[in-house]
């Protein structure tokens, strides 16, 4: 008989082996290695070393990749469970915490792991096209795999302690800041202690051992030109010994921390029940005193729907202030008080650095804001009763993403103010770069439906999974823009291109490439509602 | 002015991928009527295709053959006209837990499209009918399940439906909230709404359902009146329960020998239940009475003798699991 330790371990392998999710899944990934392997070799000519750019390229995706989809992948391992109340009914059949963790995360583990090993082939090759060698590939990926292992388990030790996926998710962001703090307090201790010889040989090994963990410069190292160090570089064994450690941590902890099932009434937004009902509760009595009523929603509106993902589910008047707050004060800050304090940089590069930021930022809120809007009716099972509503699933679906861009709003004015301060600060240059900046609006509304279209398909993740795959099919789809402009220009011309021509007809890519993504955006939309109608049918 | 028929259903037919949820080609489609201001009780066993029909009729599916029409529109071509006379409940609780009772009425009277002043005084209508009036500032994830229901059921009506489409809601409820949902029901057939409700606790339907649709594998086994389905009585035959104050032998003894009598069961010992089958044509009831009276029964209650749902059930759906 095989051992219960490994019984929800192997349960789970097996249901990764028999989803045909899991395939689609890695012949997506290969397709897309393919397609970038052939737009490298179609500008063969035009890049030094284009083996190099193609294996920077898909490890930096990779790294992307792994950090956003892996959070929500990993960290979800436990929490799911207690939000869905099955972490009791799992002990019930006498599995040990050790037995749970293995089945529920490194599972999980083992199939981010392959996902990574099976693209080793493809980025191999990076060596025929020039400027890589077996080694660095080597290396690169023991840096990959080892972050994905300290990870996993870093967002198993979240998923023990948080009751939530989005707690264990916020416990992964705050880990990467707590051990800069550290490392801060480290170096600064000694400094301090530059009279004590052990002391400060002990703090500064400290320091060097936390900033070893970090993955991105030891990318950097080994992606650097000459790297002849070994494969399994410090980072490698930083980042296993941390991933143990968490992982015994969460063993440690998962008794004590199990029980605790999350809090329904709690949504942000919300007034605590305490507030409402004229009970008298300490804390009521103190909400009360504070005058917290004004959070409380107003009476429904005529557009109903509106109202009810705008308050219900993005936070009503509480989220939009705050999104205002700090999406303003991100633009006032940067475009104000960077060049007052003596920055070197033009004020053009300081708008289009809060530009860009606002953009990142942005898309990551759309992602996340527009991945909930149906996910949330599905898992709760409230979608049947607006079907039955005198409106078509259309009608629903066009009134929850009005109510979506409502609650984004803050982001999309300062993001536009963002941009218009970029195209004033260019000057002339500004019309080629408006066309840029239209293609990046069809990017997000492309983002928008992606991750609508895994919402309904994934239970979990669609957010971080949409985005990545946008990104990178954007940018995929941008170089092909680029490059068939760029032969068709060619090829028109019977002279040759001036650099002038050239460029401007590089600049047509992103009209062409919007175009592109507003058509997928569409076919999506038609996809999205058939897929609506049929959990309708189907709940 | 209206069809006295509230739902028509014709032919009806449904497939999923591997079986059929509704109908059959040997048996063909499933057909039935429900009556304007009825309680159509909706029976049948796991699987026989009830909550595929209550989501025909919700207009959530669509049918893949045969016709389904509701107040005389077909719920395909006048999906919208249907949905506003109609009120769905699932057989699941899908509720919006962070709202308020006010709130979650107040939201689906606004999707419907009343004003603010029609919604004010339907809301009170509504919670004052379900008992709910006191807890309307209540979050609904505090209530109790029976209180979620009655929740669930003041949002069915919040747009004034003339026909309720209930999929199994008594299930999960204690014993109070269960009498008490059916109190309601009761009261809403009084109010002149017709109820068209899936369930598995027959005994409530019983005593609830004026009209009762049993539904197996995919197939209708009966459609027609609760008391038509109860009744032990084929027409020649009919039959009734004699209780006497005390055994009593000459009572039955001069019962035997009525003309048009069929058959007389003597009572178990220690009981004076005695059970009759006889011709209604040839003796009437009255005779009887008398007979019992002459030869010098007390008697205690004189009753048909009916079926209790759960036998009827029984004999018309067959056993075991649909493959």
């Amino acid at each position: 008989m095989r051992s219960p330790l490994l019984a929800l371990f192997i349960r789970s392998l097996r249901q990764d082996m028999r989803s045909g999710a899991t395939y689609w899944a890695r012949a997506g990934l290969g397709a897309f290695f393919l397609l970038v392997l052939l737009l490298f070799a179609l500008t063969n000519s035009w890049l030094g070393a284009p083996g190099r750019w193609f294996f920077l390229s898909i490890i930096a995706l990779q790294m992307v990749s792994i950090t956003f989809v892996g959070l929500s992948y990993f960290a979800s391992a436990i929490a799911e469970e207690k939000e869905e109340q099955t972490l009791g009914l799992l002990r019930m059949t006498g599995l040990d915490p050790l037995s749970i963790l293995l089945g529920k995360s490194t599972s999980r583990l083992c199939g981010a792991l392959l996902f990574v090993t099976a693209q080793l082939p493809f980025t191999i090759f990076a060596i025929t096209l020039g400027g890589v060698s077996l080694r660095e590939i080597a290396a690169a990926y023991c840096t990959l795999l080892a972050f994905t292992f300290l990870l996993c388990n870093v967002a198993l030790l979240g998923s023990v302690l948080a009751r939530r996926t989005a707690g264990a998710v916020a416990f992964c962001l705050c880990t990467p800041v707590l051990l800069g703090l550290v490392w801060g307090l480290l170096v600064g201790a000694q400094q301090w202690l530059s009279g004590y010889s052990q002391m400060h040989w002990v703090l500064g090994r400290m320091a060097a051992v936390i900033a070893a963990a970090e993955p991105v410069a030891r990318l950097r190292e080994v992606l650097g030109t000459g790297f002849s160090g070994s494969p399994i570089g410090r980072q490698v064994i930083v980042d296993v010994a941390f991933g143990l450690g968490c992982f015994l941590l969460a063993w440690a902890l998962f008794e004590r921390l199990c029980d605790r099932a999350p809090d329904k009434t709690f949504a942000l937004g919300r007034v605590p029940p305490a507030v409402r009902n004229k009970g008298p509760t300490a804390a009521g009595n103190v909400l009360r005193r504070v005058n917290l009523r004004w959070l409380l929603p107003p009476r429904v509106w005529e557009k109903a729907l509106l109202w009810k993902d705008f308050y219900f589910l993005h936070g009503g008047r509480t989220a939009f202030v705050i999104r205002s707050v700090l999406y303003g004060s991100a633009v006032l800050f940067s475009a104000w008080s960077l060049p007052a304090a003596g920055t070197p940089m033009s004020q053009a590069g300081v708008s289009m650095g809060v530009s860009s930021i606002l953009s990142l930022v942005f898309s990551i809120d759309l992602a996340v804001t527009i991945g909930r809007i149906f996910r949330v009716e599905i898992n709760e099972q409230t979608f049947t009763t607006l079907a039955v509503l005198p409106c078509s699933i259309r009608e629903i679906a066009n009134r929850k993403l009005l109510a979506c861009l409502l609650a984004l709003a803050p982001g999309a004015v300062c993001m536009i103010a963002g941009q218009i301060l970029f195209l004033m600060d260019v000057g002339k240059q500004g019309a080629i770069l408006f066309v840029s900046l239209l293609s990046d609006w069809a990017t997000d509304i492309l983002l928008g439906f992606v991750v609508v279209w895994f919402s309904l398909h994934l239970k979990r993740g669609a957010a971080p999974l949409g985005w990545v795959v946008t990104k990178a099919l954007g940018a995929v789809s941008m170089g092909i823009c680029e490059v068939v402009i760029m032969l068709t220009a060619l090829a028109v011309s019977k002279n040759g291109l001036s650099t002038q021509r050239m460029v401007s007809s590089v600049f047509l890519a992103p009209a062409l490439f919007g175009l592109l993504a507003l058509g997928a955006a569409w076919m999506l939309r038609r996809m999205g509602i058939g897929k609506l109608e049929e959990i309708v049918r189907e709940n | 002015m209206e069809t006295e028929t509230v739902i028509a259903i014709q032919d009806l037919r449904h497939r999923y991928k591997q079986h059929f949820a509704l109908g059959s080609p040997a048996s063909g489609g499933v057909s039935f009527t429900v009556e304007r201001k009825s309680i159509h009780g909706f029976v049948g066993p796991n699987g026989a295709g009830k909550t595929t029909t209550l989501k025909i009729l919700a207009t959530l599916l669509k049918p893949q053959a045969g016709s389904v029409g509701v107040f005389g529109h077909d719920i395909v071509k006048d999906c919208k006209a249907v949905r506003r006379r109609i009120g769905f409940m699932p057989d699941h609780f899908s509720m919006y837990r962070q709202m308020t009772v006010f709130e979650y009425l107040d939201f689906f009277g606004a999707a419907y499209g009343l004003g603010l002043a029609e919604r004010d005084k339907i809301i009170g209508d509504v919670l004052a009918l379900t008992d709910m009036a006191g807890r309307k500032d209540d979050l609904i994830n505090g209530l109790s399940r029976g209180m979620q229901q009655r929740v669930s059921l003041a949002r069915v009506l919040v747009h004034d439906p003339d026909l309720l489409l209930l999929d199994e809601p008594a299930s999960g409820l204690d014993p109070r909230a269960r009498i008490e949902l059916m109190e309601i029901l009761e009261e809403l057939r009084r109010l002149g709404k017709t109820i068209f409700i899936s369930s598995h606790i027959l005994s409530e339907l019983a005593t609830l359902c004026d009209h009762v649709t049993i539904l197996d594998r995919g197939e209708v086994k009966y459609t027609g009146t609760m008391r038509g389905l109860i009744a032990t009585s084929d027409g020649a035959t009919t039959s009734y329960q004699l209780t006497l104050a005390a055994e009593h032998p000459a009572t039955g003894d001069a019962l035997s020998k009525l003309s048009g009598m069929k058959r007389v069961t003597p009572p178990l010992p220690n009981e004076a239940r005695y059970t009759i089958s006889f011709d209604p044509a040839q003796l009437s009831i009255n005779a009887i009475l008398g007979c019992v009276l002459e030869a010098g029964g007390q008697v205690v209650s004189f009753t048909e003798d009916v079926k209790h749902l759960n036998q009827a059930f029984m004999d018309l759906t067959e056993p075991g699991v649909r493959t």
